[in-house]
């Protein structure tokens, strides 16, 4: 890198941190951090093409149609109730384990956040219903906490999801498999919080135990409660049809995930339209379509965004530089995998998951195949770190949108009650970098390269 | 706080909805090219050049839409906890930003509608599909979120100066829980009526 | 590079490891060598800086300086240049460089789309002869019919004529396609690329088509800076280019080696279609025709670019017997 291209990078990146503090849009805030940087470089004129021509050129891809399909098949099977009822029979099915309130909240946050894609909004959805469910079961809100939070983050990693397809994308790496490939971390993790919650709750049913408010007594209620749900079980079914139309032709090689998301997105709005009202037919699909198209707005500005940044990092040479650098000095390779997620925690403090991956993703996945490491398997990883970065201190979005929408519960409760939940996710890293053919044996199985 | 204008409202609701209807046509495109393919050995040309100059529509048309119900992602997490004053002053700051970029991005937009239409541009795909019209609603898309953002960031400023909006709740929160009411609000409504 | 008067940024949809790539690395060298490091070149590749259909843009407005244009993506800014992915006009890359080169020269109205985007052309890369792979053999055109192949290009439109389904696919998703069923073959590829993208290890049979060198790239520099540059250097720039197109056929033959030998020893049958059935496609197809009324119809006298560009290539033949990879591999000559 010439010093002028090292003069215009801290520049660039100042510039970012300031716009991101004074509250600027972030997708704007990348965009214009990126030109300040091709102005000093470049020039001016340079400048205002690359930023009027990365609308068109980050969206104009045809590998990028699924992003919308997915966000409109998901949010077609909100709109048809399939996320309540698959939460609604976890309510049930988990009624008599010990934590059952808990786990079919887990259930329900993971559902929402495979099917919506969004951690944070999932996380804003779920907060107060959650809360009260597992409070009213005798557990306590720190419980609460620590499970919404955690259970936002694992909408990345079960398909369909956004920030695995934009990770395909900016890495040029197959979304097929990628999205096959999150399928067993993603259940890892689910067992792991599960895990996680039996574990808290068996501790305090004994310290309680014989007591008046006994929580064992407490729960045992609630769980009749849950027995007496009205079940949905055809939504179930449902969810299961619409899972196995977008993925299973995915694993079976039928369709290519572009062509199994339109079959997904078909198949959802067909369903919603058997399951309502005639009346309201109209009124939910326009909804859908508007919060569809909301959703693609929004993720397409962060697209666009960081369509102009990588340009600069590839101009100013600050890409290549760092790559070389850190492949150069052929440090060990597990210490270099370990260092490159531990940088995406603090990330997690000013940026969502899509930001943080359309980022770190280009700079990561060279420097990390480099030192000979499944590109696949990687993806999967950094995405799941990506995703931890929401949870974990000083600050992690999901977090700070659970304490804002449950005003009760502070910031530093919410806090210790997300602590057990990122143990649990360091033994699930851990375990995924020991054994990764749970990432792998899905993509593999499917026969696919 | 003062509403938005009807007209901005009505034309923002008016690209989600073409937006809406291009991404359905998009679905059944996509759904007839695999079918067709499958079973009579014949696909619709251009099915892929079609697709993604509908994707680029698709992806910018509800941008204002987008802003004026607070979906674009921002963080406050240092700005909620300065005093007034400096408060204030940002919100100045973010509009004034809005409005240079606005401009600048706007003009180098219509820039390339103009290049786009006098080269006659197209696709590089078998249909050679004319881009300036998409390149058209890309620059009616930004132009309208700019307008909206402005009005929205001055608006910001306006209050804070009169002493208001100052308690506001975090941005985080109110933008996670905006999308999740307009995502999931079956939900909410429902446990609302237990 | 800090020495360097002139650093510039080279834009490029070719991956570093590709035979084009090699060859434009090649062509850097030697600038640098001939200038004592008066120019030097940065490289972007894989779009990693502007995409491919931007390529030409990005260095009129200065987001590069250097770029290599694929003809597949130069209809709206070259038209003119896209004579050169006609099919059937050639089947020697040798004359085809030699003719894109000399129409900038002898052709005014190829010229002056180049003039009029302020770029200017320094050399062509070569591409080679088309190739197609396909999971079923094929001993005539006809027998493509119903199939699905990926295509692109002008290369799309022949297939037509032989009731193809062409499917619009990036190279890199050609394997998995092909291994899972979902595309039956591909072709708008030669031998060189075969390689790079895993595919000498899925394409069970191996047909030379007979479309022939029907697309290529040229490597252009933006005028102004071109001008702006000390005459040494603009003499430096043309000295290095001279040699461009014989950077490209070597780096050609060498990609297209390595995938001759991995075809052969992955046991691909390798064919033609016949002569005559080539005579009858090339019959069948008005994509010449096309090609001039589409362009004759914005105003450009298109049917003198494709007069003169028949002309040269039917002269610079005569002076060339070289033999494309895919043919020489075939014949068991590479
Ligand atoms: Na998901
Ligand atoms: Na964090």
């Amino acid at each position: 890198m010439t010093g002028a291209a090292i003069g215009a990078l801290l520049t660039v990146i100042i510039t970012f941190i300031v716009l991101i503090a004074i509250r600027f849009h972030v997708g704007l805030s990348l965009m214009l951090a990126g030109l300040v940087g091709v102005v000093m470089l470049r020039s001016t004129g340079a400048a205002i093409s690359t930023g009027a021509n990365a609308p068109f050129s980050s969206s104009a891809d045809y590998g990028l149609v699924i992003i919308p399909l997915f966000i409109l098949m998901g949010i077609f099977a909100v709109k048809a109730g399939l996320a309540q009822a698959g939460f609604d029979i976890a309510s049930r099915i988990l009624r008599r384990l010990p934590g059952g309130s808990a786990l079919a909240s887990l259930a329900g946050s993971g559902l929402f956040a495979a099917v919506t894609g969004s951690s944070v909004a999932t996380v804003a959805t779920l907060a107060r219903v959650s809360t009260d469910a597992i409070v009213k079961a005798g557990h306590s809100v720190k419980l609460a906490a620590g499970v919404v939070c955690a259970g936002g983050t694992l909408g990345v990693l079960i398909p369909p999801s956004i920030v695995l397809v934009l990770y395909g994308v900016v890495t040029e790496e197959s979304i097929g498999q990628l999205l096959l490939a999150g399928i067993g971390p993603g259940l890892l993790t689910i067992l792991a919080y599960a895990a996680t919650i039996m574990i808290l709750v068996v501790r305090t049913r004994r310290a309680t135990a014989g007591t008046e408010d006994s929580l064992l007594e407490r729960e045992r209620a609630a769980a009749d409660d849950a027995s007496r749900l009205q079940m949905d079980w055809l939504g179930g079914a449902f969810l299961g049809v619409i899972f196995a139309v977008s993925i299973g032709t995915i694993y079976l090689g039928i369709a290519t995930p572009t062509e199994a998301a339109s079959f997904g997105a078909l198949a959802a709005l067909i369903i919603l339209i058997v399951r309502t009202k005639m009346s309201q037919l109209l009124g939910a699909v326009k909804e859908s379509l508007v919060e569809a198209i909301g959703l693609t707005a929004m993720t397409f500005l962060l697209l666009a965004g960081a369509g102009v940044f990588t340009y600069f990092l590839a101009l100013s040479g600050a890409s290549t530089a760092l790559v070389d650098a850190v492949i150069s000095a052929e440090l060990p390779a597990y210490l270099v995998l370990i260092l490159c997620l531990a940088i995406l925690l603090p990330l997690g403090m000013f940026l969502d998951g899509i930001s943080m991956i359309l980022i770190a993703a280009p700079l990561l996945h060279p420097i990390l195949t480099g030192y000979g490491f499944d590109a696949i398997w990687l993806g999967v990883l950094i995405v799941k770190v990506a995703e931890m970065a929401l949870i974990t201190p000083p600050v992690g979005m999901n977090v700070f949108v659970y304490s804002g929408t449950v005003k009760e519960v502070g910031l530093g409760t919410a806090f210790r009650g997300v602590v057990p939940f990122i143990v649990a996710d360091i033994v699930v890293v851990a375990i995924l970098i020991l054994v990764p053919q749970i990432v792998t044996f899905i993509p593999n199985l499917s026969g696919t390269s | 706080m003062r509403t938005l204008p009807g007209p901005l409202r009505a034309l923002s609701q008016t690209l989600v909805i073409v937006a809406g209807i291009l991404l359905i046509l998009l679905t059944l495109l996509t759904v007839a090219d695999v079918v067709g393919r499958n079973l009579w050995d014949q696909s619709i040309l251009g099915a892929v050049d079609i697709s993604t100059l509908a994707l680029v529509a698709i992806a910018f048309l509800g941008l204002a839409a987008a802003e004026i119900e607070g979906r674009h992602v921002s963080v406050d997490l240092l700005e909620m906890n300065l005093p007034t004053r400096a408060r204030t002053t940002l919100a100045l700051i973010r509009t004034l930003l809005l409005l240079i970029v606005g401009a600048v991005l706007s003009w180098g937009i219509l820039g390339t509608v103009v290049s786009a239409f006098e080269r006659s541009e197209t696709t590089n795909g078998i249909l050679r599909l004319a881009t300036w019209p998409v390149k058209g609603a890309l620059l009616a898309a930004f132009v309208l979120f700019f307008v909206v953002a402005i009005w929205n960031s001055l608006n910001e400023y306006l209050d804070m100066r009169d002493g208001k909006r100052l308690d506001d709740e975090s941005h985080i929160v109110h933008q996670a829980q905006a999308e999740a009411q307009l995502i999931t609000h079956t939900v909410i409504d429902r446990e609302e009526k237990k | 590079d800090d020495g360097a008067d002139y650093v510039l940024h080279y834009t490029t949809y070719s991956s570093a490891t590709s035979d084009q790539s090699r060859s434009a690395q090649r062509w850097a060298e030697e600038v640098e060598r001939l200038t004592d490091g008066g120019v030097s070149v940065v490289f972007h590749y894989s779009q990693s800086l502007v995409g491919a259909d931007e390529a030409v843009q990005a260095t009129l407005d200065g987001r590069a300086d250097l770029a290599q244009v694929g003809s597949i993506y130069a209809a709206s800014d070259l038209s003119m240049f896209t004579v050169i992915e006609l099919p059937f006009e050639t089947k020697n890359p040798q004359a085809h460089m030699n003719t894109i080169l000399r129409l900038y020269e002898e052709s005014p109205v190829y010229r002056e789309d180049f003039d009029r985007q302020g770029v200017r052309l320094l050399f062509p890369l070569p591409l080679g002869t088309i190739a197609m792979g396909l999971n079923e053999p094929a001993q005539t055109p006809d027998d493509l019919a119903g199939r699905s192949i990926r295509s692109g290009g002008l290369a799309s439109e022949v297939l037509l004529t032989s009731k193809v389904n062409p499917v619009a696919m990036t190279a890199t998703d050609i394997y998995e396609s092909m291994e899972r069923g979902i595309v039956d073959g591909y072709t708008a590829l030669a031998l060189a690329n075969l390689s790079t993208f895993g595919l000498t290890k899925a394409s069970p049979y191996v047909v030379d088509p007979g479309i022939g060198a029907y697309s290529s790239s040229i490597v252009v520099i933006n005028e102004d800076l071109y001008q702006s540059m000390p005459e040494e250097y603009q003499r430096a720039l043309d000295e290095a280019s001279r040699k461009g197109i014989e950077f490209g056929l070597e780096e050609m033959e060498s990609a297209g080696r390595i995938a001759c030998e991995e075809l052969t020893a992955a046991g691909t049958e390798f064919s033609s279609f016949s002569d005559a059935d080539v005579a009858a496609w090339a019959e069948k197809s008005t994509i010449a025709d096309e090609w001039v009324a589409r362009y004759a119809e914005r105003g450009y006298d298109a049917a003198s670019v494709l007069d003169d560009y028949r002309a040269i290539i039917a002269d610079e033949e005569s002076a060339s017997d070289y033999e494309d990879p895919l043919v020489a591999c075939m014949e068991g000559t590479l």
